[in-house]
């Protein structure tokens, strides 16, 4: 009698475990179908706020962060707008579309920042792999290491001309795939962008230091430190190097 | 010596040298208030002995001479004379008059420039509160629509000395700026002060909507007062609240356009063949941003080929702001023979003082095209025009793409840790397997060269499968078998004849390769046994075959421990 309660029981809570598994799923769906009826409706404020919540949950989703960016930007946040677009071009860095809108976006901006590349072996080999996400880069470096060494294996065994020309070659491709994957890694650092209408950028962390130069809303760069008391030391492309208030950045 | 000898025949035989001769009048602000002046220019071209101007409607005005100039220019053996006349004029009423024209005698003939319309305000605001210089932000209007011109008056008046005074260019975020004109400098008389005033115009913008705010502009100056005291003079922060276009009747055509614009065109022939061109020139002319006028455009054009020139621009910067014509020039080439029409060409613009658009549009033109003298010429394979070359892809608009609107594209792009961990050891892999196939190339490679490594390597294995058997075997076969195991295994590991070795031999060894003395006596023990039991008519039970075997197996682990593999 125990066991038919206990099967009964089971039985009648199954629907409501399916339902329980399946609920996240349709959630998510349904919050980005609601945000994408928000932007369709002009209402792009509401549809910025449905992709931060949904960016929350999914935070490597490069989509979501290019429609959060075309909200921001018709909802005439510029800063956030280019800060969401460049997220998105990390993750998907050869979407034209993403592309088109960054280059839109920046274009909007008053501050002219040259980029200087500098000699930063670490930043050299990021912007060698520009085109390609992280996700890529470590699938090119898994192939190239399988074809190397299966190659160089081959090679003990079967040693013709043919073979150690074309081990050289995933060799030569193997060490600039991981100089890639480690500029990725460790030479693509923090950035952030401007949206007061101008900030000051100053030789310290002090009102009273001196101011460097300014910046105006949409004004990107890469963030070197960020300090407890609201302050962080910031660095152009150009390489110019300051602090600025964190209130007036986003990032 | 080329250039001097033109320079001689022009000297000598002046008219040759004598270009069309004109007078341009031209003052440095058409709006002056009670009080202040304004300096005039009246320049004649091509003449430099001409009489003093006579400058007409001159009654509203003081006019004083400040002084003239002249000057020869020769630019590629062409000579060109021009005399500058600078006067200073103040008004002496209010109201709209009209100054000049200005006339000059030259060579007896009489030469007028266009007149100039000046508006003469009331006395001008008061004066500014710092008591020896001040500076003033004036914009147009305050409320002005996207992408509509305002434009921006900065004065710097002072009463007293003021020397190396250094402006910080502004930066006016948030609009698109060009500077109207050079700095100009006046005298301006406020409650019986006189002022001297320096004024920069600059034509804003507005490239965002809602409030945007211009910061202060500063000068610093040092201003001679009982010695020079260097001082900073700051304007005011002016916010200005700019208008979104209006979605309500905007036309799709409309780019973005905002001014007051007119447009006219001309076609150079009214008669042509089928696949011969005639070039269409449009001419918008007008106020407002005239850099971004946008070709007009046209419906459908279907019996015509259409070849778009260059367009050419050209401003000018007056008291109205950025006035200016960009003309289009289109090479239109008739497919067709007949009484063709070009329909009007239409271009859209938002005019900010009526706060509607409007929609300007050319005459259509009537073409006799009669038939091509090429038979091919009405199939549509035209010739491209001459002088009709390719433009840039003009750009009427900006607007981010649509956003992704399908659910199932939110994929996880990026790489989480745990992935990056999965990732570096998958790619470690063949790394590990290549190690492991040269390991075992080396053991191969060794093997084939080495006989006795083989011997040594397999020792032990033959050994045990050997001992195995044992089990299976009588008294004496036992220490046949036995003692060939054992004989077998050592000969094995030391690569000798192992059935040869004698006890001493194998002591021999042991002693050689440092093997522990409890081994060798084990081994020793073991051979003795074997021996007793084969050569000795020993009787070995059951058990002691046991114990024996699971000594050899012993005395066969401690002499592998001991050399090493």
């Amino acid at each position: 009698m125990n066991r038919l309660l206990m099967l009964l029981w089971m039985v009648a809570l199954m629907p409501a475990t399916l339902v329980a598994a399946d609920a996240p799923v349709r959630t998510a769906a349904q919050a980005f179908a609601a945000a994408a009826k928000h932007y369709s409706e002009g209402n792009y404020t509401g549809a910025a706020a449905a992709y931060r919540s949904l960016i929350a949950e999914h935070p490597a989703s490069a989509i979501l962060h290019a429609n959060l960016a075309r909200a921001a930007y018709r909802d005439k946040i510029l800063s956030e707008a280019i800060l969401e677009m460049r997220r998105a071009a990390l993750l998907s860095p050869r979407d034209p579309d993403i592309k088109s809108d960054l280059t839109l976006m920046r274009n909007e901006t008053s501050d002219r920042i040259v980029p200087q590349l500098g000699m930063n072996p670490l930043r050299l080999a990021s912007a060698l792999g520009h085109g390609l996400s992280e996700r890529e880069a470590w699938k090119l470096l898994i192939a190239s290491a399988f074809f190397f060494f299966t190659l160089l294996s081959l090679r003990l065994y079967h040693n013709r001309a043919w073979v150690g020309w074309v081990s050289l070659a995933f060799g030569i491709a193997l060490a600039l795939t991981t100089t890639i994957l480690l500029g990725k890694l460790l030479g693509t650092p923090d950035f952030g962008v401007v949206k007061a209408e101008e900030t000051l950028v100053r030789s310290g962390t002090a009102t009273t230091d001196t101011v460097l130069f300014k910046l105006h809303e949409g004004a990107e760069f890469d963030i070197l430190k960020t300090l407890s008391d609201g302050w962080m030391k910031i660095a152009l492309a150009d390489g110019k190097v300051g602090w600025v208030e964190s209130k007036d950045v986003v990032y | 010596m080329h250039k001097v000898l033109i320079f001689l025949v022009l000297i000598i035989h002046p008219a040759l040298a004598l270009a069309t001769v004109s007078v341009e009048m031209t003052v440095a602000r058409t709006q002056v208030a009670m009080g202040e002046s304004l300096g005039m220019q009246v320049k004649v071209t091509g003449s430099k002995s001409s009489s003093e101007p006579q400058i007409g409607g001159s009654e509203a005005f003081q006019i004083t001479p400040t002084g003239s100039s002249s000057q020869v220019q020769i630019i590629n053996s062409s000579m060109t004379s021009s005399k500058m006349f600078q006067y200073q004029i103040s008004p002496l009423k209010t109201g709209i008059y009209t100054l000049g024209p200005a006339a000059v005698t030259v060579d007896g003939a009489e030469y007028r420039s266009q007149p100039i319309t000046i508006a003469v305000t009331k006395e001008a605001a008061q004066a500014p509160a710092d008591p020896e210089a001040g500076l003033r932000l004036e914009l147009s209007t305050a409320s002005p629509y996207l992408h509509q011109q305002v434009i921006c008056t900065l004065r710097f008046e002072s009463r007293v000395s003021i020397a190396n005074a250094e402006l910080a260019p502004p930066e006016f975020a948030g609009f698109w700026k060009e500077q109207l004109g050079d700095p100009t400098q006046y005298e301006r008389v406020v409650n019986g002060q006189q002022w001297i005033v320096n004024e920069i115009k600059w034509v804003l913008f507005p490239m965002r909507s809602g409030s945007v705010t211009i910061p202060p502009i500063k000068i610093a100056a040092t201003v001679v007062k009982q010695g020079p005291q260097r001082r900073i003079f700051s304007s005011q922060p002016v916010t200005l609240e700019v208008k979104d276009l209006p979605m309500e009747g905007r036309p799709s055509n409309f780019s973005g356009l905002v001014g007051k614009f007119e447009v006219q065109e001309r076609a150079n022939q009214s008669e042509v063949k089928v696949g011969d061109s005639v070039t269409l020139t449009i001419t918008v002319s007008g106020n407002g941003n005239v850099r971004d006028i946008p070709s007009p455009t046209v419906a459908t054009l279907k019996d015509f080929k259409v070849y778009d020139d260059e367009p050419k621009v050209n401003t000018q910067a007056g008291a109205n702001g950025i006035t200016g014509t960009k003309i289009f020039t289109k090479a239109i080439v008739p497919l067709k023979e007949g009484e063709l029409i070009i329909p009007p060409f239409e271009l859209s613009y938002f005019d900010p003082q009526e706060g509607h658009y409007k929609t300007i549009s050319t005459q259509a033109v009537k073409l006799t095209v009669r038939p091509s003298d090429l038979p091919q010429a009405h199939t549509g394979t035209v010739a491209l025009p001459n002088g009709a070359a390719k433009t840039d892809v003009t750009v009427v608009g900006h607007d981010v793409m649509p956003i992704v609107e399908d659910a199932s594209l939110m994929a996880n792009d990026g790489v989480t840790f745990r992935e990056r961990i999965i990732f570096a050891f998958i790619a470690l892999l063949p790394a590990l397997a290549a190690l492991a196939a040269w390991v075992v190339y080396r053991r191969l490679l060794r093997i084939r060269s080495d006989s006795g490594f083989s011997r040594r390597i397999q020792a032990r294995r033959i050994a045990q499968r050997m001992i195995q058997k044992l089990s299976h075997t009588t008294d004496v076969d036992f220490c046949q078998a036995a003692s060939r195991i054992l004989k077998d295994y050592i000969g094995n590991k030391f690569n000798v004849d192992g059935r040869a070795l004698t006890s001493l031999d194998i002591e021999r060894f042991f002693r050689e390769m440092s093997l522990p003395e409890a081994t060798t006596s084990v081994v020793r023990l073991l051979l003795s046994e074997f021996d007793a039991g084969l050569y000795g008519g020993r009787q070995i039970h059951a058990s002691a075959r046991r114990t024996l075997t699971e000594t050899l197996a012993h005395a066969i682990d401690s002499i592998e421990k001991a050399v090493g593999r």
